[in-house]
């Protein structure tokens, strides 16, 4: 209901509870969206909804899923067609890379190497992620960024418990392949695709 | 129906639900069902005894992130603690899920975003009477300038009153007596192009009115308020006493004419000021 307007008291209500999750909000639209100024439409967007729609919240339940999954939503229905910007990593390059899950010794390397992949993190956890496809992206982002629990990113993307875990498991495995390419393209990670020695 | 008491009794014990032998009956079968039932799919669950590789890596991201009931959790850990391969990539799946956690900068939403934010809601909540909303939609602001439009032209539009006369002799007291004030030598002279004497005798005030009747006027103070305002070439109305026989009027009253003329039609509307 565009036309409805809210009481001041329920603005102040609102604000009191919504501007806490703003950075979050603006983190995760940042993830989706990948440029600042959408990013910032989508909050407002997202904001302007929730608060039109702040009547039909439950007090005493999650404020943060409810907004989150107006967020989502609201990316869903609105962004998701004009984003077809080009994401930072070509897919057609890596596209075997999504497909398989990281082989064993690529792990290994990974594990024998953490200490040294600590500097390399900033810029690039944000390409990876940015990288990984958008269902899965967001479905690791709530868990391990925003931490919701696995029921609560369910409710936020409205699909089963069991869909919540598939897409956390196999966005991991992806993420994992990108931050290993990046560490290898860094050269943190002896890649076999760089040294093709005689082995 | 047997009318044995004793089996009637029993029956009714049987039968009833609240009664304490009932719920002791439900409480063992229930036990019972679910120790059979139980050990059915433990036995068709061949990952609670002992989970595969396959099953304990679909699994590895959930067990991380604290998400298995303690049943799943602890076939997991069984199965790598014999399993170094599934060690190794719990222990990638960790490092993943901390350099999320930890690698990532902590963007906070700009200022500016925030300040919009607070002005939208605030524009949303500001009004308190949500009756009013309405009028800050740009078809009220239209509406409300058509009416006051209207307003004004049904205002300024006194349909020509027409003239009165009332008679007394050769006196006649006109009201509503329209036409332009002028010189009459002026007048004269751009009409019938014969000699303007007005620059040596001065102008000689008149009313023309819109058949070409001329009117001079009585000396009268009047007049000379009229002559000092200098309202020349200006329509008026006015009223006063007329002597028939030479067009010569003593004005009483005389009003200043506006022509408004109507947007939609040709039509002249006239609002006469009080001079």
């Amino acid at each position: 209901m565009p036309g409805t307007k809210r009481s001041p008291e329920e603005r102040r209500q609102f604000e009191a509870i919504a501007f806490e999750h703003l950075d979050a909000l603006y983190r995760t639209a940042l993830r989706l969206t990948r440029n600042p100024q959408d990013a910032e439409d989508l909050v407002q967007d997202a904001f302007l909804k929730a608060f039109e729609h702040f009547h039909q919240f439950q007090q005493g339940t999650n404020f943060k899923a409810w907004i989150f999954r107006i967020l989502t939503n609201t990316f869903i229905n609105n962004y998701h067609k004009k984003m077809r910007s080009p994401s930072p990593v070509d897919f057609e390059k890596v596209a075997f890379s999504i497909e398989n899950d990281p082989e064993v010794e690529e792990v290994q390397e990974l594990v024998r190497r953490k200490d040294r992949l600590n500097d390399l993190f900033a810029d690039e956890v944000v390409t990876a992620i940015e990288s990984v496809p958008e269902e899965y992206r967001l479905a690791v982002l709530l868990c391990d960024v925003e931490e919701f629990s696995y029921r609560e990113i369910a409710e936020i993307l409205q699909v089963p418990i069991g869909t919540v875990m598939s897409r956390i498991s196999r966005g991991r495995k992806i993420l994992q392949k990108f931050l290993m390419e990046y560490a290898r393209k860094s050269g943190y990670l002896r890649g076999r695709s760089d040294s093709p020695g005689p082995e | 129906m047997p009318e044995n008491p004793a089996i009637c009794a029993v029956v009714r014990i049987l039968r009833g639900r609240n009664n304490i032998f009932c719920r002791i009956w439900n409480f063992s079968f229930e036990i019972v069902v679910l120790f059979f039932v139980k050990k059915r799919i433990g036995g068709a669950k061949a990952g609670s005894r002992a989970m595969n590789c396959e099953d304990v890596q679909k699994l590895l991201s959930a067990y991380v992130d604290g998400e298995l009931d303690a049943h799943q959790q602890n076939a997991i850990r069984r199965h790598l603690h014999q399993c170094p391969r599934c060690r190794l990539l719990l222990e990638g799946e960790q490092l993943t899920k901390t350099w999320l956690k930890t690698g990532y900068r902590p963007e906070k939403a700009p200022l500016a975003l925030k300040e919009r934010l607070r002005k939208r809601l605030n524009h949303r909540a500001g009004v308190r009477r949500p009756i009013w909303s309405w009028t800050r939609h740009p078809a009220f602001a239209l509406a409300a300038v058509l009416i006051l439009l209207a307003g004004v032209w049904v205002a300024i539009r006194p349909l020509r009153v027409p003239i009165v006369q009332r008679g007394r002799g050769v006196l006649l007291y006109v009201e509503h007596l329209q036409g332009t004030l002028d010189c009459v030598n002026c007048y004269l002279a751009q009409k019938y192009h014969v000699k303007n004497y007005c620059k040596e005798y001065g102008h000689q005030p008149a009313l023309i009115d819109e058949d070409g009747s001329i009117y001079l006027f009585i000396p009268n103070e009047i007049l000379e308020h009229l002559a000092r305002k200098g309202i020349w070439h200006k329509r008026v109305e006015i009223s006063g006493w007329v002597l028939k026989s030479a067009n010569v009027i003593e004005l009483k009253d005389v009003r200043e004419v506006h022509v408004v003329r109507s947007p939609w039609n040709s039509e002249e509307n006239l609002w006469a000021e009080k001079l």
